[in-house]
Protein backbone atom coordinates (compact mmCIF):
# COMPACT_ATOMS: atom_id res chain seq x y z
CA UNK A 1 0.00 0.00 0.00
CA UNK A 2 1.58 3.42 -0.99
CA UNK A 3 2.65 5.85 1.77
CA UNK A 4 0.05 8.43 2.59
CA UNK A 5 1.43 11.99 2.67
CA UNK A 6 -1.12 14.44 3.83
CA UNK A 7 1.15 17.55 3.44
CA UNK A 8 0.43 19.33 0.23
CA UNK A 9 3.27 19.20 -2.36
CA UNK A 10 3.59 22.98 -2.62
CA UNK A 11 3.93 23.31 1.15
CA UNK A 12 6.66 20.63 1.10
CA UNK A 13 8.53 22.46 -1.67
CA UNK A 14 8.23 25.70 0.26
CA UNK A 15 9.66 24.07 3.38
CA UNK A 16 12.56 22.57 1.39
CA UNK A 17 13.27 25.96 -0.11
CA UNK A 18 13.23 27.55 3.34
CA UNK A 19 15.68 24.92 4.62
CA UNK A 20 17.96 25.46 1.65
CA UNK A 21 17.76 29.21 2.05
CA UNK A 22 18.61 29.06 5.73
CA UNK A 23 21.59 26.71 5.01
CA UNK A 24 22.90 28.94 2.25
CA UNK A 25 22.42 32.00 4.44
CA UNK A 26 24.32 30.36 7.26
CA UNK A 27 27.13 29.31 4.95
CA UNK A 28 27.22 32.76 3.43
CA UNK A 29 27.45 34.44 6.83
CA UNK A 30 30.18 32.02 7.93
CA UNK A 31 32.19 32.60 4.75
CA UNK A 32 31.73 36.35 5.01
CA UNK A 33 32.92 36.32 8.62
CA UNK A 34 35.92 34.14 7.68
CA UNK A 35 36.74 36.42 4.78
CA UNK A 36 36.49 39.48 6.99
CA UNK A 37 38.69 37.92 9.67
CA UNK A 38 41.13 36.73 7.00
CA UNK A 39 41.27 40.17 5.45
CA UNK A 40 41.86 41.86 8.80
CA UNK A 41 44.57 39.40 9.82
CA UNK A 42 46.23 39.64 6.41
CA UNK A 43 46.21 43.42 6.48
CA UNK A 44 47.52 43.42 10.05
CA UNK A 45 50.41 41.15 9.07
CA UNK A 46 51.08 43.24 6.00
CA UNK A 47 51.18 46.41 8.09
CA UNK A 48 53.49 44.71 10.61
CA UNK A 49 55.95 43.53 7.96
CA UNK A 50 55.90 46.91 6.24
CA UNK A 51 56.69 48.65 9.52
CA UNK A 52 59.45 46.09 10.19
CA UNK A 53 60.89 46.84 6.80
CA UNK A 54 60.83 50.54 7.55
CA UNK A 55 62.68 50.00 10.81
CA UNK A 56 65.27 47.79 9.15
CA UNK A 57 65.79 50.31 6.36
CA UNK A 58 66.33 52.98 8.99
CA UNK A 59 68.91 50.82 10.78
CA UNK A 60 70.64 50.09 7.50
CA UNK A 61 70.87 53.77 6.66
CA UNK A 62 72.31 54.51 10.09
CA UNK A 63 74.90 51.71 9.90
CA UNK A 64 75.83 52.71 6.33
CA UNK A 65 76.36 56.29 7.46
CA UNK A 66 78.64 55.07 10.28
CA UNK A 67 80.62 52.91 7.86
CA UNK A 68 81.02 55.79 5.42
CA UNK A 69 82.26 57.94 8.29
CA UNK A 70 85.10 55.43 8.90
CA UNK A 71 85.93 54.82 5.24
CA UNK A 72 89.63 55.62 5.61
CA UNK A 73 89.94 53.30 8.62
CA UNK A 74 88.22 50.58 6.61
CA UNK A 75 90.72 51.01 3.78
CA UNK A 76 93.62 50.74 6.20
CA UNK A 77 92.13 47.69 7.90
CA UNK A 78 91.33 45.89 4.64
CA UNK A 79 94.84 46.37 3.25
CA UNK A 80 96.56 45.54 6.54
CA UNK A 81 94.39 42.49 7.13
CA UNK A 82 94.91 41.27 3.57
CA UNK A 83 98.67 41.40 3.91
CA UNK A 84 98.93 40.35 7.55
CA UNK A 85 96.74 37.28 7.15
CA UNK A 86 98.70 36.05 4.13
CA UNK A 87 102.01 36.83 5.86
CA UNK A 88 100.89 34.95 8.95
CA UNK A 89 99.89 31.92 6.92
CA UNK A 90 103.20 32.05 5.04
CA UNK A 91 105.17 32.19 8.27
CA UNK A 92 103.13 29.34 9.75
CA UNK A 93 103.51 27.14 6.69
CA UNK A 94 107.21 27.53 5.98
CA UNK A 95 109.55 24.69 6.81
CA UNK A 96 111.43 25.22 10.07
CA UNK A 97 114.90 24.03 9.08
CA UNK A 98 116.44 25.23 12.33
CA UNK A 99 114.13 23.00 14.34
CA UNK A 100 114.85 20.13 11.96
CA UNK A 101 118.61 20.37 12.35
CA UNK A 102 118.36 21.21 16.03
CA UNK A 103 116.44 18.00 16.69
CA UNK A 104 118.55 15.93 14.32
CA UNK A 105 121.87 16.76 15.98
CA UNK A 106 120.40 15.86 19.35
CA UNK A 107 119.23 12.37 18.42
CA UNK A 108 121.82 10.95 16.00
CA UNK A 109 124.41 8.51 17.33
CA UNK A 110 127.92 9.87 17.70
CA UNK A 111 129.49 7.48 15.18
CA UNK A 112 127.22 8.59 12.35
CA UNK A 113 127.80 11.42 9.93
CA UNK A 114 125.97 12.60 6.88
CA UNK A 115 127.39 13.34 3.47
CA UNK A 116 124.15 14.76 2.10
CA UNK A 117 120.87 15.84 3.62
CA UNK A 118 118.12 17.06 1.34
CA UNK A 119 115.09 18.45 3.13
CA UNK A 120 111.92 19.44 1.33
CA UNK A 121 108.18 18.99 1.41
CA UNK A 122 108.47 16.14 -1.07
CA UNK A 123 110.66 14.23 1.38
CA UNK A 124 113.90 14.02 3.27
CA UNK A 125 116.93 12.11 1.98
CA UNK A 126 119.85 11.26 4.22
CA UNK A 127 123.11 9.84 2.89
CA UNK A 128 126.06 9.22 5.13
CA UNK A 129 128.29 6.80 6.93
CA UNK A 130 128.06 4.96 10.22
CA UNK A 131 130.81 3.31 12.25
CA UNK A 132 128.96 0.02 12.67
CA UNK A 133 125.66 -1.70 12.07
CA UNK A 134 124.73 -0.84 15.66
CA UNK A 135 125.16 2.83 14.84
CA UNK A 136 122.86 2.46 11.83
CA UNK A 137 120.33 0.71 14.04
CA UNK A 138 120.72 3.55 16.53
CA UNK A 139 120.13 6.11 13.78
CA UNK A 140 116.97 4.41 12.50
CA UNK A 141 115.77 3.98 16.05
CA UNK A 142 116.41 7.66 16.75
CA UNK A 143 114.56 8.77 13.62
CA UNK A 144 111.56 6.62 14.49
CA UNK A 145 111.57 7.57 18.18
CA UNK A 146 109.12 10.05 19.65
CA UNK A 147 111.69 12.82 19.35
CA UNK A 148 112.59 11.83 15.78
CA UNK A 149 108.92 11.63 14.84
CA UNK A 150 108.70 15.34 15.50
CA UNK A 151 110.76 15.97 12.38
CA UNK A 152 110.39 12.90 10.12
CA UNK A 153 108.00 10.03 9.49
CA UNK A 154 107.84 6.99 7.20
CA UNK A 155 111.55 6.26 7.57
CA UNK A 156 112.85 3.88 4.90
CA UNK A 157 116.40 2.55 4.57
CA UNK A 158 117.07 2.56 0.84
CA UNK A 159 120.56 1.17 0.86
CA UNK A 160 123.09 -0.04 3.38
CA UNK A 161 126.56 -1.05 2.22
CA UNK A 162 129.57 -1.95 4.35
CA UNK A 163 133.20 -1.95 3.20
CA UNK A 164 136.02 -4.06 4.54
CA UNK A 165 136.43 -1.76 7.55
CA UNK A 166 132.78 -2.41 8.45
CA UNK A 167 132.00 1.21 7.93
CA UNK A 168 128.49 1.41 6.57
CA UNK A 169 127.33 3.75 3.85
CA UNK A 170 123.62 4.34 4.06
CA UNK A 171 120.83 6.06 2.24
CA UNK A 172 117.65 6.75 4.15
CA UNK A 173 114.54 8.53 3.02
CA UNK A 174 111.66 9.83 5.08
CA UNK A 175 108.78 12.25 5.02
CA UNK A 176 109.15 15.67 6.58
CA UNK A 177 106.87 16.39 9.51
CA UNK A 178 105.76 20.03 9.46
CA UNK B 1 -10.15 8.62 -1.42
CA UNK B 2 -7.20 9.41 -3.68
CA UNK B 3 -5.49 12.37 -2.00
CA UNK B 4 -2.91 12.81 -4.69
CA UNK B 5 -5.55 13.77 -7.12
CA UNK B 6 -6.93 16.45 -4.83
CA UNK B 7 -6.85 19.94 -6.26
CA UNK B 8 -4.55 22.26 -4.24
CA UNK B 9 -4.34 26.08 -4.39
CA UNK B 10 -1.41 27.37 -6.63
CA UNK B 11 1.62 29.12 -5.08
CA UNK B 12 1.67 32.73 -5.97
CA UNK B 13 4.42 34.14 -8.25
CA UNK B 14 5.50 36.72 -5.60
CA UNK B 15 6.22 33.99 -3.10
CA UNK B 16 8.40 32.18 -5.69
CA UNK B 17 10.38 35.35 -6.39
CA UNK B 18 11.03 36.12 -2.73
CA UNK B 19 12.16 32.53 -2.26
CA UNK B 20 14.61 32.79 -5.13
CA UNK B 21 15.93 36.14 -3.93
CA UNK B 22 16.31 34.68 -0.46
CA UNK B 23 18.73 32.09 -1.91
CA UNK B 24 20.46 34.32 -4.42
CA UNK B 25 21.56 36.93 -1.86
CA UNK B 26 23.52 34.50 0.34
CA UNK B 27 25.00 32.89 -2.77
CA UNK B 28 26.01 36.38 -3.93
CA UNK B 29 27.61 36.94 -0.54
CA UNK B 30 29.59 33.73 -0.93
CA UNK B 31 30.70 34.73 -4.42
CA UNK B 32 31.77 38.17 -3.18
CA UNK B 33 33.69 36.55 -0.31
CA UNK B 34 35.48 34.27 -2.75
CA UNK B 35 36.26 37.24 -4.98
CA UNK B 36 37.68 39.19 -2.02
CA UNK B 37 39.76 36.20 -0.99
CA UNK B 38 41.04 35.62 -4.51
CA UNK B 39 41.61 39.21 -5.58
CA UNK B 40 42.66 40.90 -2.33
CA UNK B 41 43.63 38.47 0.41
CA UNK B 42 45.60 35.95 -1.65
CA UNK B 43 47.80 38.55 -3.42
CA UNK B 44 48.39 40.24 -0.05
CA UNK B 45 49.41 36.91 1.47
CA UNK B 46 51.93 36.49 -1.33
CA UNK B 47 53.16 40.03 -0.72
CA UNK B 48 53.50 39.25 2.99
CA UNK B 49 55.53 36.12 2.25
CA UNK B 50 57.77 38.10 -0.09
CA UNK B 51 58.08 40.89 2.48
CA UNK B 52 58.99 38.40 5.15
CA UNK B 53 61.76 36.91 2.98
CA UNK B 54 63.03 40.37 2.09
CA UNK B 55 62.95 41.42 5.72
CA UNK B 56 64.99 38.37 6.70
CA UNK B 57 67.59 39.26 4.10
CA UNK B 58 67.53 42.88 5.18
CA UNK B 59 67.90 41.84 8.81
CA UNK B 60 71.02 39.84 7.86
CA UNK B 61 72.39 42.82 5.95
CA UNK B 62 71.69 45.16 8.85
CA UNK B 63 73.43 42.78 11.24
CA UNK B 64 76.48 42.65 8.97
CA UNK B 65 76.52 46.42 8.62
CA UNK B 66 76.10 47.02 12.34
CA UNK B 67 78.86 44.53 13.08
CA UNK B 68 81.09 46.24 10.53
CA UNK B 69 80.24 49.68 11.90
CA UNK B 70 81.06 48.39 15.39
CA UNK B 71 84.45 47.09 14.28
CA UNK B 72 85.29 50.26 12.35
CA UNK B 73 84.26 52.61 15.14
CA UNK B 74 86.54 50.75 17.55
CA UNK B 75 89.66 51.10 15.40
CA UNK B 76 92.67 53.21 16.30
CA UNK B 77 93.64 55.06 13.13
CA UNK B 78 97.22 55.80 14.23
CA UNK B 79 97.85 52.19 15.26
CA UNK B 80 96.39 51.02 11.97
CA UNK B 81 98.73 53.26 10.00
CA UNK B 82 101.70 51.79 11.88
CA UNK B 83 100.41 48.29 11.24
CA UNK B 84 100.01 49.06 7.56
CA UNK B 85 103.63 50.16 7.37
CA UNK B 86 104.64 46.90 9.08
CA UNK B 87 102.41 44.89 6.75
CA UNK B 88 104.04 46.59 3.77
CA UNK B 89 107.41 45.47 5.10
CA UNK B 90 106.18 41.91 5.54
CA UNK B 91 104.69 41.73 2.08
CA UNK B 92 105.69 44.63 -0.17
CA UNK B 93 103.35 45.62 -2.95
CA UNK B 94 105.93 44.95 -5.67
CA UNK B 95 108.53 42.27 -6.17
CA UNK B 96 111.43 44.58 -5.21
CA UNK B 97 114.03 41.95 -6.09
CA UNK B 98 117.07 44.17 -5.56
CA UNK B 99 116.21 44.87 -1.96
CA UNK B 100 116.05 41.13 -1.26
CA UNK B 101 119.32 40.58 -3.07
CA UNK B 102 120.91 43.22 -0.91
CA UNK B 103 119.51 41.58 2.21
CA UNK B 104 120.79 38.16 1.14
CA UNK B 105 124.26 39.56 0.46
CA UNK B 106 124.32 41.41 3.79
CA UNK B 107 123.16 38.32 5.68
CA UNK B 108 125.82 36.22 3.95
CA UNK B 109 128.48 38.75 4.95
CA UNK B 110 127.39 38.90 8.56
CA UNK B 111 127.05 35.12 8.99
CA UNK B 112 130.25 34.23 7.14
CA UNK B 113 128.87 32.06 4.35
CA UNK B 114 130.44 32.20 0.94
CA UNK B 115 127.85 32.68 -1.80
CA UNK B 116 129.12 30.85 -4.85
CA UNK B 117 126.03 31.47 -6.99
CA UNK B 118 123.02 33.74 -6.87
CA UNK B 119 120.35 33.31 -9.50
CA UNK B 120 117.25 35.44 -9.47
CA UNK B 121 114.18 33.96 -11.12
CA UNK B 122 111.58 36.57 -11.68
CA UNK B 123 109.30 37.68 -14.45
CA UNK B 124 110.18 41.33 -14.31
CA UNK B 125 112.38 43.39 -12.07
CA UNK B 126 111.14 46.19 -9.92
CA UNK B 127 107.61 46.07 -11.26
CA UNK B 128 104.53 45.17 -9.36
CA UNK B 129 102.75 43.84 -12.40
CA UNK B 130 100.62 40.76 -12.30
CA UNK B 131 102.84 39.08 -14.87
CA UNK B 132 105.76 38.95 -12.49
CA UNK B 133 103.69 37.37 -9.77
CA UNK B 134 101.86 35.00 -12.02
CA UNK B 135 105.08 33.76 -13.56
CA UNK B 136 106.54 32.75 -10.25
CA UNK B 137 103.44 31.37 -8.62
CA UNK B 138 102.57 29.09 -11.50
CA UNK B 139 106.05 27.65 -11.83
CA UNK B 140 106.19 26.66 -8.17
CA UNK B 141 103.64 24.36 -6.63
CA UNK B 142 104.45 25.09 -3.01
CA UNK B 143 101.56 26.28 -0.84
CA UNK B 144 103.45 29.49 -0.05
CA UNK B 145 103.48 30.50 -3.70
CA UNK B 146 99.78 29.90 -3.96
CA UNK B 147 99.25 32.39 -1.15
CA UNK B 148 101.46 35.14 -2.53
CA UNK B 149 103.80 35.47 -5.50
CA UNK B 150 107.50 35.59 -4.80
CA UNK B 151 110.84 36.53 -6.17
CA UNK B 152 112.81 33.30 -6.28
CA UNK B 153 116.50 33.53 -5.53
CA UNK B 154 118.47 30.32 -6.03
CA UNK B 155 121.57 30.21 -3.92
CA UNK B 156 124.60 27.99 -3.81
CA UNK B 157 126.90 28.57 -0.90
CA UNK B 158 129.80 27.17 1.05
CA UNK B 159 130.01 27.46 4.78
CA UNK B 160 130.51 25.60 8.00
CA UNK B 161 127.53 24.14 9.82
CA UNK B 162 127.00 26.95 12.33
CA UNK B 163 127.29 29.64 9.66
CA UNK B 164 124.73 27.83 7.55
CA UNK B 165 122.27 27.76 10.45
CA UNK B 166 123.00 31.43 11.11
CA UNK B 167 122.38 32.25 7.45
CA UNK B 168 119.04 30.41 7.39
CA UNK B 169 118.07 32.05 10.65
CA UNK B 170 119.00 35.40 9.11
CA UNK B 171 116.83 34.74 6.05
CA UNK B 172 113.88 33.85 8.26
CA UNK B 173 114.48 37.02 10.25
CA UNK B 174 113.93 39.28 7.27
CA UNK B 175 111.18 41.76 7.86
CA UNK B 176 109.93 40.60 4.48
CA UNK B 177 108.46 37.12 4.58
CA UNK B 178 110.84 34.65 2.99
CA UNK B 179 110.41 30.92 2.70
CA UNK B 180 112.64 28.06 1.64
CA UNK B 181 111.06 25.11 -0.13
CA UNK B 182 113.90 22.65 0.03
CA UNK B 183 117.43 22.64 1.32
CA UNK B 184 120.18 20.36 0.11
CA UNK B 185 123.36 20.18 2.16
CA UNK B 186 126.41 18.14 1.17
CA UNK B 187 129.57 17.67 3.14
CA UNK B 188 132.60 19.04 1.31
CA UNK B 189 134.68 15.99 2.08
CA UNK B 190 137.67 17.85 3.49
CA UNK B 191 138.70 18.14 7.11
CA UNK B 192 137.56 21.76 7.31
CA UNK B 193 133.99 20.66 7.75
CA UNK B 194 132.79 22.87 4.95
CA UNK B 195 129.35 22.24 3.56
CA UNK B 196 128.00 22.92 0.10
CA UNK B 197 124.41 24.03 0.24
CA UNK B 198 121.91 24.87 -2.43
CA UNK B 199 118.38 26.11 -2.02
CA UNK B 200 115.90 28.65 -3.28
CA UNK B 201 114.64 31.54 -1.20
CA UNK B 202 111.18 32.81 -2.02
CA UNK B 203 110.77 36.44 -1.03
CA UNK B 204 107.06 37.04 -1.11
CA UNK B 205 105.12 40.12 -2.12
CA UNK B 206 101.50 40.95 -2.58
CA UNK B 207 99.72 43.61 -4.55
CA UNK B 208 97.41 46.00 -2.77
CA UNK B 209 93.73 45.12 -3.04
CA UNK B 210 92.20 46.88 -6.01
CA UNK B 211 88.93 47.78 -4.34
CA UNK B 212 87.20 47.64 -1.01
CA UNK B 213 84.19 45.73 -2.21
CA UNK B 214 80.65 46.74 -1.44
CA UNK B 215 79.64 48.51 1.73
CA UNK B 216 78.12 45.25 2.90
CA UNK B 217 81.42 43.39 2.51
CA UNK B 218 82.38 42.28 5.98
CA UNK B 219 85.65 43.34 7.58
CA UNK B 220 87.61 41.33 10.09
CA UNK B 221 89.78 42.58 12.85
CA UNK B 222 93.39 41.44 12.96
CA UNK B 223 93.88 38.26 14.94
CA UNK B 224 96.27 38.27 17.87
CA UNK B 225 98.78 36.24 15.84
CA UNK B 226 98.66 38.78 13.02
CA UNK B 227 99.03 41.68 15.44
CA UNK B 228 102.02 39.96 17.02
CA UNK B 229 103.58 39.37 13.62
CA UNK B 230 103.13 43.02 12.69
CA UNK B 231 104.51 44.16 16.02
CA UNK B 232 107.55 41.92 15.58
CA UNK B 233 108.51 43.56 12.30
CA UNK B 234 110.07 46.37 14.29
CA UNK B 235 111.75 44.09 16.83
CA UNK B 236 115.57 44.10 16.96
CA UNK B 237 115.67 40.44 15.87
CA UNK B 238 114.18 41.38 12.53
CA UNK B 239 116.29 42.56 9.63
CA UNK B 240 114.55 45.37 7.86
CA UNK B 241 114.75 45.47 4.10
CA UNK B 242 117.96 47.15 3.08
CA UNK B 243 117.84 50.11 0.75
CA UNK B 244 119.80 49.58 -2.43
CA UNK B 245 122.76 51.99 -2.23
CA UNK B 246 123.28 54.50 -5.03
CA UNK B 247 126.19 53.87 -7.38
CA UNK B 248 128.40 56.25 -9.33
CA UNK B 249 127.11 56.80 -12.85
CA UNK B 250 128.65 57.91 -16.18
CA UNK B 251 131.38 56.26 -18.30
CA UNK B 252 133.40 57.41 -21.30
CA UNK B 253 133.51 54.05 -23.03
CA UNK B 254 130.75 51.59 -22.25
CA UNK B 255 132.86 48.64 -23.52
CA UNK B 256 135.87 49.24 -21.25
CA UNK B 257 136.03 46.77 -18.38
CA UNK B 258 135.37 48.48 -15.04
Amino acid sequence: MPEINLVPEETRKSEDLDKLRSKVTLASVAILVLTAVGAIVTLAFFAYFVSQRGLLEEKREKASATINQYKSAEELLVVTKDKASVADRLVQSRVDFLKFYGTLVEIIPQRVFFTTISVGREGVDFSGKAGSSADIAGLVSALTSARGSEIVSSVVVNSLVADETREYSFSISAQLVE
Amino acid sequence: MNLSTLAMPKVKDGQDLSGIIGVVIPIGGIVISILIAALIIWPKVNEILELRTNNEQLRGTVQTLEQKAGILSGLDQIKLEEQLVAAEQLLPSDSNAFSVLRQVEDTANTTGVLLSKIEVITGSFGGGGAAAGAGTSVSGASPELNLAPAVEIRLSLTSDYQSLLGFISGLYSFSRVASIDSLSVSAGGGDEGLLSTSFAVNAHWKQLPQNLGSIEASVENLTSAEEELLANVKSPQRTESAPVPPVATGRGNPFNPY
